[in-house]
């Protein structure tokens, strides 16, 4: 039997579960089956806003991931090549490693307004710091050897950048790209829960409020369901590409 | 000597110093936090366009002292000076070719703001003998083609001087061999300053024109001999094996 056909058969196995023991328990605003969730799912799809929320729920994580990604790239960069600088935040690191993701979202609401801004920057925030620890572990994995060469041969800082320093860090960068998006999109629930008008977490509240468990679950999927199609048709090609040359 | 001891011009080119080593003292922090002195008193210079080869026993310094002269280690008590801009070419002893390049791209990157030099790639290529691997990625190729790689690119610089570490260590014979012969051809071709690092005396003496012998750890110059032999020496093995016994057991 192929994996293919060994993955389809155990999600399969598991929608079967799902179904009898919906069935079983016999209250189905409480603990709606497959085929519920499946019913509201393609009506909100139609006629409620899923489009929108998930939109607006898409838009936070990509904004806050590429804002985290970015600056914990640098920093993390920093921290790895100079000493001086781990040093320095070493101390600030591991304080907002330990933040509590929730603490971070009251206070940026709290002195910044619930503005959009304020909902991307706390998310970013949040995962900032472990970006920043991976990319730090990456750049003091790096071959000093090649650091040498590009040094002896007079590289640019930008081709050394390009061509030396971030081709080794790619698989650090691939590992933050991947807890990082399942991290971000919790957090930019609980953002939206907080202090958005609108996003899946804003809906999730909503119907938390409501008792409605079939749409809460609808919701839920459907991000989940674009996150594997990310996984499958960006991220990884991408880690295909950039491993090409690989025996 | 070839052509290269001809006319009064290249008389009066070899007469120039190419790079002058003066170093005192360089040492290293060794594990247990005492120093471990590896260079002391090394004082010599090179002339341009010569071939000079730093002979001694593994370990005792001579990449370290390749490493002060490429700028790469700058914690020493002394001076280094070279002639002219100036570019350094440097076969590392590990090939440290970057594995997501192809081999063109990764001669082509030293290159990569001169386009005057960039034409000279493929030339280079061929004459090590890439030509048909030029698409290749490095992890790839066997160890004996990644030096040729790293050759090329050092050579593709034009460089001031060119700097070798023990280039053909860990090849077999018949490789090592093929190597050192297609060395000295290229060097041949486009005369270039060398220093060349080596424990084995047949590297040497087929090579350089000048050998520099050194001591063992902390290394110190103790002896040099200029090699008279005619170029190109890849057809005079009798030759060369005789005077590189002699030179080993003196």
């Amino acid at each position: 039997m192929s994996t293919l056909s060994i993955r389809f058969l155990s999600l399969l196995g598991f929608i079967v579960v799902w179904e009898l023991s919906s069935d079983l328990m016999g209250a189905p605003r409480i603990f709606p089956g497959p085929v519920a969730v499946g019913t509201v799912f393609w009506v909100e799809l139609q006629h409620g806003g899923l489009i929108h929320h998930l939109g607006m729920t898409m838009m936070r994580v990509a904004a806050s991931f590429v804002l985290a990604m970015a600056i914990g790239t640098a920093m993390g960069l920093a921290m790895g090549r100079s000493k001086l600088v781990d040093v320095m935040f070493d101390g600030w690191l591991i304080l907002f490693l330990n933040m509590p993701a929730l603490v971070v979202i009251i206070l940026a609401y709290v002195w910044f307004g619930m503005t959009e801004a304020a909902a991307i920057g706390a998310v970013a925030v949040n995962k900032i710091p472990s970006v920043i620890a991976t990319v730090r572990e990456g750049t003091r994995a790096m071959d000093r050897n090649l650091t040498e060469m590009a040094q002896v041969y007079r590289l640019s800082w930008r081709r050394t950048m390009s061509k030396v320093v971030l081709p080794q860090l790619t698989p650090y960068l691939l590992v933050s790209t991947r807890t990082g998006l399942s991290l971000i999109w919790k957090i930019v629930l609980v953002v939206e829960m907080i202090g958005r008008s609108d996003g899946i977490g804003f809906q999730i509240h909503t119907y938390f409020q409501l008792f409605d468990v079939g749409r809460i679950l609808a919701y839920s999927l459907a991000f989940i369901a674009v996150v594997q199609a990310l996984e499958m048709w960006v991220i990884v090609p991408v880690e295909r590409y950039a491993f090409r040359w690989r025996r | 000597m070839g052509d290269r001891s001809g006319g009064t011009l290249c008389i009066s080119v070899a007469a120039m110093t190419a790079v002058s080593v003066d170093i005192k003292a360089k040492s290293f922090v060794s594990g247990d936090g005492g120093t471990l002195s590896v260079l002391q008193d090394v004082q010599f210079q090179v002339k341009t366009g010569e071939f000079v080869c730093l002979f001694g026993p593994s370990g005792t310094g001579k990449t370290t002292l390749l490493n002060v002269i490429a700028g790469i280690d700058t914690e020493f008590d002394g001076t280094i000076r070279i002639e002219g801009s100036p570019r350094v070419g440097y076969v590392f002893q590990e090939p440290r070719l970057l594995p997501w390049l192809t081999v063109r791209q990764n001669v082509e990157l030293v290159v990569a703001d001169q386009p005057d030099l960039k034409a000279d790639v493929d030339n280079l290529l061929g004459m090590v003998g890439l030509t048909d691997f030029a698409n290749t990625y490095p992890e790839r190729l066997s160890l004996g083609m990644a030096r040729r790689v790293a050759i090329a690119r050092a050579f593709v610089v034009r460089p001031d001087i060119l700097l070798l570490d023990e280039p053909f260590v860990s090849l077999d014979a018949e490789n090592a061999t093929r190597l050192r012969a297609l060395l000295g051809d290229l060097w041949v071709s486009r005369p270039t300053t060398t220093l060349f690092v080596t424990h084995d005396m047949r590297d040497a003496v087929e090579l350089a024109d000048r050998i520099l012998f050194f001591s063992a750890r902390p290394a110190k110059l103790v002896r040099e001999v200029t090699i008279e032999l005619p170029r190109p020496r890849s057809n005079m093995d009798e030759a060369i094996e005789r005077l590189a016994r002699d030179l080993v057991s003196a």
